[in-house]
């Protein structure tokens, strides 16, 4: 995070440009509504690609940065992915974080965003469609990227018995 | 650190941070135990947060020139007439402190990107869920990345 490099300037749309911030701001408003005890909030000019689950005066917050939000690769299934993820990192349970007790592992944080939070905040089936693209999306800009491939089965797996494709 | 990416950096310093004051007998008990709050609190003998770090094992030689890049961001840093790198070790002083905070029972760090910098004072407490009364403290520091802060820092010294 503070310690990680930078997304090339060549790989991200300007801070300036207008539709991918509107898409962010909407997407932002959405989750907003949905999980109204979570604050949420953007940092958009820096080029870090991340988003971040964390705890302030404010209470619990999810933080999208601009390098992931900006990123040219990166449709708004990955976008809600991320921000559904770092919701789960709060409202997902057991079993929590190794490093930090307040918040939900990462695999819980992506079953949690899989199986819950997308669904809540899109339909089932548009959540559904939406958590197998982004991991597809993510997982290619991030080859290394640590969500194993558990949650891909997951969502792979209730799209097969519902009958639905891609 | 509840991030969509985790790259090996920020798990190697997450690791030695959050491990050393997570709850438990071997972490966060032991750390008080050992009195490290005075460490924290003795800016004489380590005036920088650094050497402090050093001192207390918080560091791996994979990712210390980073981290000591953004600790000496820290260092430089004012809040309150108080360097930023002073009241991070103050809090978790107060943490570790048993007779300042007796029913706190761990110290969980949080570095957030931020485009300002902000030091949550007092820290923010997470009741546990087990046991009425105890809670952790959550340290979280608002700053800018250290590749963003280095090109700031480059284009003052510059001008």
């Amino acid at each position: 995070m503070i310690f990680d490099d930078l997304a090339a300037k060549t790989e991200v749309w300007p801070a300036e440009a207008h539709w991918p911030r509107r898409r962010v701001d909407a997407l932002i408003h959405r989750f907003q509504q949905v999980f109204p005890d979570i604050n949420y909030d953007l940092f958009w000019e820096t080029r870090l690609m991340n988003a971040q689950a964390f705890i302030s005066a404010r209470g619990r917050c999810v933080r999208l940065y601009g390098g992931l939000g900006r990123h040219r690769k990166i449709g708004i299934e990955g976008l809600a992915f991320a921000l559904a993820h770092e919701t789960g990192h709060h409202l997902g349970g057991s079993p929590r974080h190794p490093f930090y007790n307040s918040l939900s592992s990462e695999r819980r944080a992506s079953e949690w965003a899989l199986t819950t939070g997308l669904p809540r905040v899109f339909s089932r089936a548009v959540g559904q469609r939406y958590g197998c693209r982004a991991l597809i999306q993510l997982a290619e800009l991030w080859p290394h990227h640590l969500l194993d491939s558990e949650p891909l089965e997951i969502v792979c797996n209730m799209e097969v018995s519902n009958g639905s494709n891609f | 650190m509840g991030a969509i990416f985790n790259t090996r950096g920020t798990i190697a310093i997450l690791k030695f941070l959050n491990n050393h004051y997570q709850p438990g007998a071997t972490h966060f008990d032991r750390a008080r135990a050992n009195g490290e709050y005075n460490v924290l609190r003795d800016f004489a003998t380590y005036p920088d947060s650094y050497s402090c770090a050093i001192q207390l094992g918080l560091q791996d030689p994979t990712v210390n020139p980073r981290w000591k890049r953004w600790l000496d961001f820290l260092d430089a840093y004012q809040q309150g007439g108080v360097s930023g790198g002073q009241l991070v070790r103050l809090m978790m002083a107060d943490a570790l402190d048993p007779v300042r905070s007796p029913n706190c029972y761990g110290i969980e760090l949080f570095a957030v990107p931020s485009s300002g910098f902000f030091i949550q004072n007092p820290p923010p407490q997470i009741p546990d869920q087990s046991s009425p009364g105890r809670y952790t403290s959550e340290i979280v520091v608002e700053t800018n990345t250290v590749d963003n802060m280095a090109s700031i820092a480059s284009y003052l010294h510059h001008k």
